[in-house]
């Protein structure tokens, strides 16, 4: 190890770790301005999962903040959505939102749209008795 | 995981528990006095008023021998108090829950009935929330079940039901929005701990895997970020020990 961490005159690190592309620069600048408006699912289908393990390796204070709140903002919009699945009524926009997804947030709206539809089923059964 | 279910009490059971929420019914026939699980009830006796459970008296109702006496909070005027409460006094939190029984004396005071020197205190659950002695302005734990209960087996005995319907609609939308805010702004209340005082056991059932999963997802976002400030914590502990044992030494 100290021959690798004296290695010469050029003192350059043997081994440089970079984010990877889905975690660059532009997307958290995008998530930054607005978090909705970002697919997610075009970066990577494990977006939250990748970012985290990233997190594990490197020390970025900045990159943990914005993705709790990409998280947080994004969470709310999800739970909407999974209420209102039902009532078709969701719009272009609705759509492009749910198809921008990653696997967290679609397990999130699995979640929510079963408590919500449990809910509602035992509704309709009572007034079927 | 044995059982397919998830965890926590999936909608039908909290509905299945709240049919044990005694209700007031005026009877049509005499019955005599039934031996269940629970106690005895009370014999029925036509124009006296009784309280049953909501399961016995959706029965007798059925049956056409007893009529369901509505809990004061599902009239239309004491619901549309709720939602101006919900939507417009706090736009955060949850209306209270129903006050804890209390009964005046004859000196013009009011004492609570429900206090630890009479022998039995009762909780929610076993208040007598939904008989006719309930109070108006606050919806009790299995509001969302009775009322819905009510209404499909006993919508002739409720006072303008089709307004009691589109009004129970309202909360239901603008309490689901509560949650919804309360568990996405996990900064507003501090340290990531939020009050879910007032919601309802159905509401309950309805948001509990949305909320946890919500709850799983900012956990493990912040799980790194939780150990590295934890080991600094342990470091600075260990200085800051030092200094406190200087002081001891000190005094």
């Amino acid at each position: 190890m100290f021959a690798l961490a004296s290695a010469g005159e050029d003192s350059k690190p043997p081994l440089t770790l970079t984010l990877p592309p889905c975690l660059s620069e532009q997307v958290l600048a995008a998530l930054k301005a607005d978090p909705r408006a970002v697919p997610l699912r075009d970066q990577s289908a494990y977006f939250y999962g990748v970012a985290v393990r990233m997190l594990d390796l490197f020390d970025e204070r900045e990159l943990s903040a914005i993705l709790r709140r990409t998280y947080v903002v994004r969470a709310a919009d999800v739970g909407l959505h999974a209420r209102k699945a039902e009532e078709s009524g969701l719009g272009g926009q609705g759509e492009e939102f749910l198809r921008g997804l990653d696997e967290w947030e679609r397990r999130l709206f699995r979640r929510g749209h079963e408590g919500v539809k449990g809910a509602k089923e035992w509704t309709d059964n009572v007034k079927k008795s | 995981m044995a059982l397919p279910l998830p965890l926590g009490l999936v909608p039908s059971e909290a509905a299945f528990l709240c049919e044990m929420e005694l209700v007031t019914v005026v009877p049509r026939q005499r019955l005599e006095s039934i031996e269940l699980l629970s106690g005895s009830t009370p014999k029925l006796r036509p124009p006296h008023r009784a309280d049953l459970p909501l399961w016995l008296a959706i029965l007798l109702k059925k049956q056409r021998r007893a009529n369901i006496v509505p809990p004061a909070w599902l009239h239309p005027d004491s619901l549309r108090e709720i939602v101006t409460y919900e939507t417009a006094i706090d736009v955060k939190d949850w209306a209270p829950p129903p006050p804890p029984p209390v009964r005046a004396d004859s000196r013009g005071n009011s004492r609570r009935i429900n206090t630890a020197d009479t022998d039995i205190v009762l909780s929610p659950p076993f208040l007598p929330s939904c008989t006719s002695a309930a109070p108006a302005g606050a919806l009790p734990y299995h509001w969302f079940e009775f009322a819905e209960m009510i209404l499909a087996h006993a919508s002739d005995d409720v006072p303008s039901a089709s307004e009691v319907r589109s009004l129970l609609r309202d909360l239901q939308e603008a309490r689901s929005a509560k949650m919804r805010a309360k568990i996405t702004q996990p900064e507003s209340h501090g340290e990531g701990v939020t009050s879910l005082r007032g919601v309802g056991a159905m509401e309950l059932a309805e948001s509990r895997g949305f909320v946890a999963s919500v709850a799983e997802g900012i956990r493990k976002i912040g799980a790194s970020a939780e150990t590295m400030r934890r080991e600094e914590e342990e470091e600075h502990g260990q200085d800051m020990d030092d200094d406190l044992s200087d002081d001891d030494m000190g005094l």
